[in-house]
């Protein structure tokens, strides 16, 4: 069974709709939508009272631009009368919940939804918001677990110093965390058996209390002593809040020396907590896969939230502690994702996560240092094209500070974007795009993605076989951003090519080299050692791309590339094999130079 | 465009998404549910037509199916309950790892404990990915979803689906070596 299958097994089975909820949803939807265009149309109901009443209703930007009037106005009350209908009908859901937040104090004024302040042209900012714009979200879901965070007392914003405390109620079918971890090791709790194991970085205890799955983490500055320490300092005591959630509660009696509480309230069931949220992508798809997403939360529960994962690092945002995570897994050019996490003023939490970075990642923290705060209510209109021009006071107004409106719902907008503008096929000049296309090679397949040359391609058919090569091909900003990798000591000269070596995982090794001016080649190759990769790498041959295309054509009798130093062709692929074995008939290969270790050479490739 | 045409436009679109309503919404309610739970999933299928009523005139039959634009759209509302999901992912895989695999009394001892380590190593190696490696990992395996469909959804090239879902693979399989 292979990881895939083995991720299928744990696909849920979920109790689907009946019949008659589905009437009740169609209903809902489609069944006033008649209606109520008719009574649009009858009575020529003004717009501005359906914007208004749709504060809370996510509104996409081709209806605010394009179906401006009374389309739009039978549309927005289409989506009004679904939304009351909902809410009307909340009692009626399959498994009503946690809704009673709506008594919290936090709940939004009428001043604050009826503010009809503008930001800025986004235009200038190389993104534009998604249609939804911002996003206001008082937590209606259960937290479905306690959460406290424990931190060093000597130093207590160090997130390798951290532990964090999780448990909740349905993770009580009496497994111990970490118990079936490979390595773990075994520790006597309150005269029971509790389990410590090491994932990545980070140390995990786990134990039972009442029948109830308990777990910690700790950063890499805690030692399994310390977390041992901490985790036999914890008492179940009554929750101060029933209901659904777990039926003890574990306070410390007390954390052991050298200690100190971070978040010592629970995330409770029911959040006292605003999340307010928007989204950017350089074309306002909201389906753009490189996404800037911003969050702020505010509330008595919000401190939770100002703790980035275990993993981060700290760092100074806007003159606030904050933390900086990039995650473990990485694209071609650095981590998938970047998040960066502060506490912009009281009871204001800020989550800046940038995905797809694309070779910014870095910057990102020094572009946070020009944000402005923003209303709430200004994202909607900020998201119009024919928006009212900012006037001198709402301009005061912005640039007033945090603290702007009753609520603390605000957030933050860049003042300029000058690095984190994503780059498009469009920005891309170079004349051997062809846009995105998946062509069938030998076996395996490559593709051209939006704004670089990606080629995997692996020797024996199987598409769902890791590839032998990957290899990107850079050019423009993207060549310039990659180029910021290579900060390897570990270089050959091979070639004529001075090609940095980069070790990535147990088999895959990552090769960059400039071809020529403005052109980086990236080679993810997985062999089974550094040598094998090293040769393989050698066998890499350019290729114009006419010359790929007949290789493809004359499957399965691959033409032998015998033109591949044509000074005509304007653009290369690079293709090769590893070895005869892998039935691909080998690329001409010149004679490489022997491989030799340049250490001297300057940290740039 | 007068108000009339309007009118008749949105009849049209209603009538097209209705039909995919009956269509679909099991499929979708059925997505949703997987990942945040029956209560959430309520408001995201919900959403999800009342979204593609909104913006009927974006979808374009030439870029695939209305299946997967429908996904695409559940998507992007599920990303909001990025906490939930992954709580609630976590928790199934440690659910699923005591009941489903030890429980069968059929199973021998050494190959369960065989069976429950293999299972933890991919607990854990799936806690690590990241979110949109994760959906990607959903919208392939759970919901079975062909490379064109995902791409669909997620606005990539098919292509890059497949690299990414190696990627993943030699993710979760380096990450369960390193867990041995």
């Amino acid at each position: 069974m292979n990881e895939l299958d083995t991720f299928e097994t744990f696909r849920p089975n979920v109790r689907p709709l009946s019949p008659e909820q589905q009437a009740t949803m169609r209903s809902q939807l489609f069944g006033a939508s008649d209606h109520v265009a008719t009574t649009v149309i009858d009575h020529d109901r003004p717009l501005d009272l359906v914007t208004d009443a749709m504060h809370s209703a996510p509104r996409s930007r081709r209806s605010h631009q394009g179906l401006l009037g009374v389309a739009a106005a039978a549309i927005a009350i289409t989506g009004i009368a679904g939304i009351w209908a909902f809410e009307s009908n909340r009692q009626d859901r399959p498994a009503p919940a946690q809704e009673s937040s709506a008594s919290e104090p936090i709940e939004p004024t009428a001043a604050t939804v009826g503010q009809t302040l503008v930001p800025d042209d986004l235009a200038t900012l190389g993104v534009s918001l998604t249609p939804a714009g911002l996003q206001t979200d008082r937590q209606a879901e259960r937290s479905e677990v306690q959460r406290r965070v424990y931190g060093s007392a000597a130093d207590p914003g160090d997130p390798a110093q951290m532990v964090t405390l999780t448990y909740a109620a349905d993770m009580n079918d009496g497994r111990v965390p970490c118990e079936f971890v490979d390595g773990a090791s075994s520790f006597e709790i309150a005269a029971d058996t509790g389990w410590l194991c090491q994932t990545g970085s980070t140390t995990s205890a786990g134990w039972i209390v009442d029948g109830i799955a308990v777990e910690l983490s700790a950063g890499r500055g805690v030692s399994p002593d310390g977390l041992v320490a901490v985790a036999r300092s914890l008492r179940a005591v009554s929750p101060p809040e029933t209901g659904e959630g777990p039926e003890i509660d574990l306070e410390p009696d007390p954390l052991p020396s050298g200690w100190t509480t971070l978040v010592g309230t629970d995330l409770p069931f029911e959040q006292a907590l605003l999340e307010t949220s928007w989204l950017a992508t350089s074309d306002g798809d909201p389906n753009d896969p490189q996404q800037l997403w911003v969050r702020s939360w505010t509330g008595d529960d919000a401190a939770v939230y100002a703790f980035a994962p275990l993993e981060s690092q700290r760092t100074i945002v806007r003159g606030q502690p904050g933390y900086l995570y990039q995650s473990s897994q990485e694209a071609q050019n650095g981590p998938i994702e970047v998040t960066v996490t502060w506490v912009e003023g009281p009871g204001l939490v800020m989550s800046v996560s940038l995905a797809n970075p694309s070779g910014v990642a870095a910057d990102l923290v020094t572009n946070l240092e020009s944000w402005r705060p923003a209303d709430t209510a200004t994202f909607p209109l900020a998201n119009d094209g024919d928006a009212t021009p900012i006037s001198t006071e709402q301009a005061a107004l912005i640039a007033s500070g945090p603290a702007a409106t009753a609520d603390g719902r605000q957030a933050l907008l860049p003042a300029s974007f000058p690095r984190l503008q994503f780059p498009t096929p469009e920005s891309v000049t170079d004349p051997v795009l062809v846009g995105a296309q998946d062509y069938p090679i030998d076996g395996g397949w490559f593709s051209f993605a939006n704004y670089d040359q990606q080629i995997d391609w692996n020797f024996d058919g199987n598409p769902t076989r890791e590839p032998a090569f990957s290899v990107a091909i850079f050019t423009g900003k993207q060549a310039d951003a990659e180029r910021a990798i290579c900060g390897s000591p570990d270089r050959v000269v091979q070639g004529g090519r001075t090609i940095t070596i980069l070790d990535r995982t147990q088999d895959q090794w990552r090769f960059v080299w400039s071809e020529t001016s403005g052109v980086l080649v990236v080679v993810d190759a997985y062999f089974k050692s550094r040598e094998e990769a090293i040769a393989a790498i050698e066998t890499l041959q350019p290729v114009k791309e006419v010359v790929w295309q007949k290789r493809l054509a004359s499957i399965p009798a691959p033409e032998v590339v015998t033109d591949a130093t044509d000074q005509d062709a304007n653009w290369t692929l690079y293709l090769g094999a590893a070895n005869s074995d892998y039935q691909l008939d080998p690329m001409p290969t010149s004679s490489p130079e022997t491989p030799t270790i340049s250490s001297s050479e300057k940290n740039n490739c | 465009m007068s108000r009339s045409d309007t009118t008749a436009g949105d009849r049209v679109a209603s009538t097209v998404v209705a039909g995919w309503f009956d269509e679909h919404v099991a499929t979708i309610h059925r997505f949703a549910a997987r990942r945040i739970g029956e209560h959430g999933a309520w408001d995201i299928t919900a959403d999800t037509f009342r979204i593609a009523l909104e913006r009927f005139d974006e979808f374009d039959p030439g870029r695939g199916h209305e299946r997967a634009w429908l996904y695409g759209i559940a998507s992007n509302l599920l990303r909001r309950h990025w906490r939930t999901e992954e709580r609630r992912l976590l928790a199934r895989l440690r659910s699923t790892t005591s009941r489903d695999v030890t429980g069968d009394p059929l199973v021998t001892v050494d190959a369960r404990i065989d069976a429950e380590r293999e299972v933890n190593r991919v607990i854990s190696a799936i806690g690590g990915l990241a979110p949109d490696d994760r959906e990607l990992l959903i919208l392939v395996v759970w919901e079975q979803l062909s490379s064109a469909e995902v791409a669909q959804v997620l606005g990539i090239p098919a292509g890059t689906v497949r690299s990414r879902l190696n990627r993943i693979r030699t993710e979760l399989r380096h990450q369960q070596g390193e867990a041995e």
